[in-house]
């Protein structure tokens, strides 16, 4: 754990050293705020479905931005081969750069805790769904975040592991909508996997253990699948 | 194109070089049992209803008595719907749809998109966009989109609406649950309504087809031959005789109806049905009149019928959906009903269905209309007067009866009076099509039979909470959220390029 703690340090120092991650987040920030203040003021309910969605929408296209350069830069740098020839595993190498990843995208979710305050210092929201809806798009980063991690491994090419990851999360994104076409078994079974339809419980205010879980398998498949791809380089 | 030919071949070597080919095909193997755990693992928590509705008005969850019924379903349930795709109502029923699934595996659904699938519509006759069919062996019972979706009374104004999908769907599974049919008699012998009549306006097989379609039997009784009212009769429908019932007859009837039987008696103006003393038993009598409305009545472009009035509606549960879709009903020679005076050591529950309108009179004498010179005069009946009652008794078996506290042997006498026959008939007034009559005889049967709501579970309302900022909230919030925190976050950064810049 140890191990891990060291490299997410060392990877949450080059982010913040960078202006990248805090024009990153500034962007992020600006168009969620943008998109709170105008689903507030156009549908005046207090509540957070509406602003999540948007975030979710937006963050899946600046993810990539946040993990595109985490494995990419080593391997163009060559840094990597040094990583795998430490006493440190493959899997303490991904772990701890997701983690740099995870806090930084925490920092952001925080910020971003501002919203549901203004609902509450100015209206009476119902404070079950905003919890759920936080904490959907908590688990709905980190999966971004996974995902962006493992096309971060795919190539040495920054822009081409961005782009990749983008494609990859904008798929898992609508293939709800192929689900809903074809219907029956098989299209419950595609819909089950759309990270949005997942989302949607979350955002109405119903813990489901099977939303949740579905993160997380997410989550963990992505890192193994990394960890395989690194191992596989390795040999 | 040669050299890309022969990176390609250099790749697929290295690919399938020893070392190389052996971890990746480990790595692709292990990848897929993760993939297997992964689904499996996903497939067993779907399987349980591991929820928690964090909403205050507990929105999404289905309630205890609801989970109780349909985890105790000892068959499959069988509901589909059919729906008119990306509309409010598909939303709401598949997410209700899969809780109750996840509660009970015998609960199987099926969603069909009536545009599109229309074998299936056609095989289930459905022609309505949003209409579940609930099936449980060979019971069916169809419920309608208005019977789920309706306007939340207290927010109206906010265009709330309230969904009462788990109500409806619980009730219909109570419904088809029940054992052994229903059984509507209509009288015969004294020229009633025919309910085997399809062809002419007159006949009363539409309302047949209706009773049948809501999973009732419906057969025919010749008191006389069967000296009694069947002991499996649920409700008795006497459908405005034009000949009087024999007393025996009428006994049969009272008698019926005092052991707690239910009863429509549907009885037209100018003729003497033999129900004075069944009538007056409850406190009742037909007034021999025969109600005029010259403003309120059956008034259609070519064709206008004083004769016909279309009266007001009282509150009361079988007029109360007529009221809210806004149906009026109207009654093609009808006479009015009044009031006898109080019997003692009786609690006698009446309750009044439609009054005639202030325009309206009891035409008394009768011969007048033979000449078609109706003039409302002294002798007539003034207005408003009532067209339509609903008796409640309480038949005590033997047994004390506490007030609010029905035991279940004590027995409920139900009688719903009409001074009407017509409406029932298969085109009331020779105008085909118009449903307020079928409506207003299903609500009756259905009141009779107590089919309303079996079960009483709360409509689920969209919790709205409005949230209007001042002008100085509204300046805070968009300054504030578009402005001075992602220029902090950005001022932070150019910080630390700038003192980095500086080493």
């Amino acid at each position: 754990m140890n191990k891990v703690w060291v490299i997410a340090k060392r990877e949450l120092k080059s982010y913040f050293v960078s202006p990248v991650a805090y024009v990153v987040i500034g962007l992020f920030l600006l168009i969620s705020g943008y998109f709170f203040y105008v689903i507030l003021a156009s549908s005046r309910m207090a509540e957070a479905r509406g602003i999540i969605m948007n975030m979710s929408f937006t963050f899946m296209l600046m993810s990539p931005l946040i993990t595109m350069r985490l494995l990419s830069e080593e391997k163009k740098l060559g840094t990597i081969e040094f990583l795998f020839t430490s006493p440190i595993k493959v899997s303490e190498i991904v772990a701890g750069k997701y983690l740099a990843a995870l806090i930084l995208f925490l920092a952001m979710v925080v910020i971003t805790f501002q919203y549901p305050l203004y609902l509450i210092l100015f209206g009476k929201p119902d404070l079950g769904p905003i919890f759920t809806s936080l904490l959907g798009f908590f688990l709905l980063g980190g999966t971004y975040l996974a995902v962006g991690l493992f096309a971060s491994s795919l190539s040495e090419n920054q822009l081409i592991s961005a782009i990749v990851g983008m494609v990859v999360l904008i798929f898992l994104w609508v293939i709800g909508w192929a689900g809903d076409l074809i219907g029956g078994g098989a299209g419950n079974f595609i819909s089950s996997l759309s990270m949005m339809n997942n989302l949607e419980n979350l955002g109405k205010g119903v813990l489901d253990a099977g939303n949740i879980f579905y993160y997380i398998a997410m989550i963990f498949f992505f890192l193994f699948i990394t960890v395989k791809r690194l191992e596989w380089k390795r040999w | 194109m040669k050299k890309i030919i022969e990176n390609i071949k250099e790749v697929f070597k290295k690919l399938f070089k020893g070392r190389n080919l052996k971890h990746g095909t480990n790595a692709v193997l292990l990848i897929l049992m993760v993939l297997g755990i992964i689904w499996f693992v996903q497939r067993i928590i779907n399987s349980y209803p591991l929820q928690y509705d964090t909403t205050a008005n507990k929105q999404y969850s289905i309630s205890d008595q609801s989970r109780k019924i349909v985890k105790d379903l000892k068959q499959d349930l069988r509901v589909t719907v059919f729906v008119k795709r990306s509309v409010l109502y598909e939303k709401y029923m598949i997410s209700l749809l899969k809780d109750l699934a996840k509660v009970s595996s015998k609960v199987k659904t099926k969603i069909y998109d009536l545009d599109v699938d229309t074998t299936a519509a056609k095989g289930y006759n459905i022609m309505e966009y949003n209409t579940m069919v609930i099936e449980l062996g060979d019971k069916r019972k169809d419920i309608y989109e208005r019977d789920i979706i309706g306007q939340d009374p207290r927010r109206q104004q906010q265009g709330g609406v309230e969904f009462k999908g788990e109500q409806a769907i619980i009730n219909a599974i109570l419904e088809v649950q029940e054992t052994g049919k229903k059984i509507v008699y209509f009288t015969d012998g004294h020229k009633e309504k025919d309910s085997d009549d399809m062809k002419t306006p007159a006949g009363a097989a539409v309302i047949k087809q209706t009773l049948i379609g809501d999973n009732y039997e419906v057969k025919k009784l010749n008191i006389i031959k069967e000296g009694k009212i069947p002991a499996d009769c649920t409700v008795l429908v006497v459908a405005g005789p034009q000949q009087a019932f024999s007393a025996a007859e009428a006994e049969a009837v009272k008698k019926y109806l005092e052991n707690g039987g239910k009863a429509m008696l549907l009885l037209e103006p100018l003729v003497n049905a033999g129900f004075d003393s069944v009538l007056a038993n409850w406190e009742l009598k037909m007034d021999n009149d025969f109600v005029v409305d010259t403003k309120s009545c059956l008034n259609l472009v070519m064709y206008s019928d004083p004769a016909s009035p279309i009266p007001e509606y009282e509150t009361h549960a079988i007029t109360e959906p007529l009221i809210k879709n806004n149906v009026p009903v109207f009654f093609p020679s009808v006479r009015s009903i009044s009031e006898l005076e109080k019997k003692k050591n009786r609690t006698i529950v009446k309750e009044k269905l439609f009054m005639s309108s202030p325009t309206s009179w009891g035409e008394t004498d009768l011969a007048s209309l033979k000449s078609g010179k109706v003039r409302k005069d002294a002798a007539d009946l003034p207005a408003p007067l009532c067209l339509g009652y609903t008796v409640k008794e309480i038949v005590k078996a033997g047994k004390e009866v506490k007030k609010d506290n029905k035991k279940e042997t004590d027995y409920e006498t139900k009688i719903v009076i009409i001074g009407d026959s017509d409406f029932i008939s298969n085109a009331p007034g020779g105008v085909g099509g118009y449903q307020g009559g079928t409506e207003l005889f299903a609500n009756s049967i259905n009141w009779l039979m107590d089919e309303g709501l079996k079960i009483a579970i709360r409509p689920k309302t969209v919790d709205i909470r409005p949230l209007l900022l001042t002008p100085v909230q509204d300046t805070i919030v968009w300054v504030m959220t578009i402005f001075v925190t992602p220029l902090l976050v950005v001022g932070a950064g150019l910080f630390v390029w700038w003192k980095r810049r500086g080493r």
